[in-house]
């Protein structure tokens, strides 16, 4: 999985590209660890390219939303595909996740 | 009607779940005259994915040696697979839901398993744990 990272004001977007799965996910954890120990607190990761995600993906959601609520922060979804939609809803994730079409409309809601 | 069959094994490696996931939808797409959908072929993916990693990350024998085999047979009626690892497995009947309350980081494997096949049941013996699954075909 490839993740590159943009900013949007103050907002960082990570866009992840691939599939989100026991095998990619602790790139993406250690990456919001990073960012928080630069104190960036504000983030949106973008789904708008992934077409997979597993439990080991929705764990390090949780676990990287987590971590960043106790830094004062948040952690919001943009873009998520019907089958990425699709597990989020089953594991009820939406409910502690804000999520929203796209990753401007994301990190403008900050 | 006999059975076909496809298997596939590979060492304890997280980097094989690419290939487990492509050779789970050729599988499925291969299938003739049973009206395959989509959402069958992603169901099958999903479910094939958290059984081979569930046998890699959790299985607590699973050295890198660790021979995981994953079978697929093409039935009259279903698509049956059988994930097989050497760890002592689980019980399914004492996993229990996560607890969508307090949305836990772990947990959500068999349930997500539960969910994307009609039949899933595990199997013993004393040197391996394997996983049997079915989806059922529509016609």
């Amino acid at each position: 999985m490839l993740i590159t990272d943009e900013k949007i004001g103050d907002v960082v977007v990570l866009k992840l590209k691939g599939r989100l799965d026991a095998s990619s996910a602790p790139k993406l954890k250690e990456q919001v660890k990073s960012l928080i120990g630069n104190d960036r607190h504000e983030l949106v990761i973008d789904f708008a390219e992934v077409d997979f995600i597993d439990s080991s993906g929705l764990g390090v959601l949780v676990s990287s939303h987590r971590s960043v609520n106790r830094a004062g922060g948040d952690i919001r979804l943009s873009a998520l595909q019907d089958r990425v939609r699709a597990v989020v809803e089953l594991t009820r994730l939406h409910y502690v996740f804000e999520i929203f079409e796209d990753a401007v409309t994301a990190a403008e809601s900050f | 009607m006999e059975s076909r069959q496809v298997i596939l094994k590979f060492s304890n490696d997280l980097d094989y779940l690419r290939l487990v996931a492509g050779v789970s939808r050729l599988v499925c797409q291969a299938i003739k005259g049973k009206n395959i959908q989509e959402d069958f072929v992603d169901a099958v993916e999903l479910a094939v994915c958290e059984a081979c990693s569930n046998a890699m990350v959790h299985a607590p024998y699973s050295a890198p040696s660790a021979e995981i085999v994953v079978i697929f047979q093409v039935l009259q009626d279903r698509l049956m697979i059988q994930v097989r690892d050497p760890g002592p497995g689980f019980d399914l009947d004492h996993v229990s839901l996560p607890d969508f309350e307090a949305h836990p980081e772990t947990g959500y494997g068999i349930y997500l398993i539960k969910s994307m096949m009609d039949e899933v049941e595990n199997l013993k013996d004393e040197k391996h744990h394997t996983l049997v699954m079915a989806k059922h075909f529509l016609v």
